[in-house]
């Protein structure tokens, strides 16, 4: 019994992670039908951010709170605007394009980004440093650290921040009207260049946060961290419906507790192996995810 | 030449190869309602399209109050005071009756969404019990009122209409041709795009016929109402 809620725990502190890169491809996707496969990427850049920034700012500052709080905004603002930079530069100009350029041009980024960083930061890992120190908590037996407390409670909070600004604020709606009709929004006087940055910068500052957290848990960061991650959150994205906000939440949570119960209970070989289980598993039966709507394409 | 409101001239679009708008003559003065008539695929919507800025002419000129809009975005266009209401309504589905009434009023401050609110709640008083309720389980007729209000919160002066009719009860029809009548009535100039002709020349002054993207006939709509060749083709009369 304490085994099987230590893996919940584990998985659901690692879901949060997923969660939190999968709702930036949700996002993206939901106001230009597109998959951002370069989103992994800049959550590998939003650790890099972090290394960087706590090692200017390491004992300059009083308390370690602050510290990290500074070093996330940091990373969370460089992070989005290289969002912001992706869009315009890379996307843009192949709006009116077929999807297929824009996808191959998304791949293209991401080996681009990964390759530029091997370049300027050096291929070997790096240890990021711990920000705030590892502590047991002893719960009735359970091990928690409060690293992991901490993962929750920040996506937990960066999500009801993101639930509160796409729902109850002007831009917020005007996000939700440009992803369900570009044209339509235009005609608003809504200017939809500017809701499409604002996404990615929005998206890729919950990236950052995600690269963020995950490396105060595990503090080996290197330029193709982004990898494997981004591909597990893309699939999390998939599996709650993509386009669906609630839907990458809660994807992200079913992914980090599958990976948790597999290495915990069969073999950590297979870990990596269930995410693209579920993947095939969602693309057969239940294409449009979770809490995706069956939309027909219009073409 | 510049003192109509809206003025088209030569204007030429295509869609694709196909040629949808072939010089295109057209105005509508301030305070009008003007109806574009014809068949399906006659160039009516492409016309609106062009105007918004949604389709690029080819060539020929967009003036509205003596400015071309040709290289103006479309949201920018709708800063200046023209409103469309897009055929099949467009209403954003996945957003309250009252999110898709603040859209519509982006641009203006909260004072004047309130204004538009209650403007649009007399014009249309079913909106405002359907208010909580997401636009996407709407009735068609309901969910064209909510295209109407959602454009007027913009408070425009040239509001453009595709096909209001299209798909509604004719009982809401009815109502919504004579909403278009008391918006026109406070001053805002309307161009509405129909193929239901007899409607369209019944609620409007002026009126022009397109045929395969080019203006075949244009007059008042009284004259053309009673015109032979526009009896044949579009009112079901010989």
């Amino acid at each position: 019994m304490h085994a099987f809620l230590q893996q919940i725990i584990n998985g659901i502190s690692l879901g949060s992670i997923y969660a939190l890169v999968a709702l930036g491809y949700t996002m993206v996707y939901g106001v230009m039908r597109l998959i951002n496969f370069a989103h992994g990427d800049v959550y590998m850049l939003g650790a890099f951010f972090g290394y960087y920034s706590s090692r200017v700012l390491h004992g300059k500052l009083q308390s370690s709170l602050i510290e990290t709080i500074l070093v996330m905004i940091v990373s969370m603002l460089g992070c989005a605007l290289i969002g912001m930079l992706i869009e315009r530069l890379a996307y843009r100009p192949v709006r009116k394009a077929s999807r297929l350029t824009s996808l191959i041009i998304a791949i293209g980024l991401s080996l681009l980004i990964e390759n530029l960083a091997q370049l300027i930061f050096g291929a070997d890992p790096k240890f990021f440093p711990q920000l705030i120190p590892e502590k047991q908590i002893a719960l009735g037996g359970l091990s928690l650290t409060n690293q992991q407390i901490i993962v929750v409670v920040v996506a937990l909070l960066l999500m009801a921040g993101l639930n509160a600004f796409v729902f109850y604020t002007k831009s917020g709606k005007a996000m939700r009207a440009v992803s369900f009709n570009l044209d339509a929004a235009k005609l608003m006087g809504i200017n939809t260049n500017a809701v499409i940055s604002l996404t990615f910068a929005l998206g890729s500052a919950l990236a950052a946060a995600g690269g963020i957290l995950v490396s105060m848990n595990l503090p080996g960061i290197d330029p193709l961290m982004g990898v494997m991650t981004g591909l597990k959150a893309f699939v999390a994205a998939v599996l709650g419906g993509i386009g669906n906000i609630f839907g990458a939440v809660l994807g992200g949570l079913i992914l980090g507790l599958a990976e948790t119960f597999v290495a915990g209970y069969g073999s950590s070989t297979y870990r990596d192996a269930i995410a693209f289980l579920i993947l095939i598993a969602i693309l057969l039966f239940k294409p449009e995810g979770l809490l995706g709507k069956g939309q027909v394409e219009k073409v | 030449m510049s003192d109509h409101l809206l003025s088209l001239r030569r204007v030429s679009c295509n869609y694709g190869a196909v040629q949808a708008l072939n010089d295109v003559h057209l105005k509508v003065d301030a305070g009008e309602i003007v109806t574009l008539i014809g068949a399906n695929g006659a160039g009516k919507s492409t016309t609106l399209k062009a105007i918004v800025g949604l389709l690029r002419p080819e060539a020929g000129e967009i003036l509205f109050e003596g400015n071309s809009l040709l290289r103006i975005p479309t949201h920018k266009i709708a800063a200046m005071g023209i409103a469309l209401v897009p055929e099949g309504r467009a209403v954003f589905a996945n957003l309250s009756v009252l999110e898709n009434l603040e859209m519509g009023g982006y641009l203006r401050n909260t004072a004047e969404i309130r204004q538009g609110l209650e403007y649009v709640f007399a014009l249309f008083p079913r909106l405002q019990e359907r208010i909580k309720q997401v636009a996407g389980t709407l009735s068609g007729g309901e969910q064209q009122m909510l295209a109407i209000g959602r454009a007027l919160m913009a408070k425009p002066r040239l509001l453009l209409l595709d096909e209001p009719s299209l798909g509604i009860a004719p009982l809401l029809v009815k109502s919504i041709y004579e909403a278009i009548d008391a918006i026109n009535r406070e001053g805002v100039t309307i161009l509405v795009v129909e193929q239901n002709a007899h409607l369209a020349l019944k609620h409007s002054h002026r009126a022009y016929v397109l045929e395969t993207g080019r203006v075949v006939m244009e007059g008042s709509s009284r004259e053309l109402e009673n015109d032979p060749r526009v009896k044949e083709a579009y009112l079901g009369e010989v």
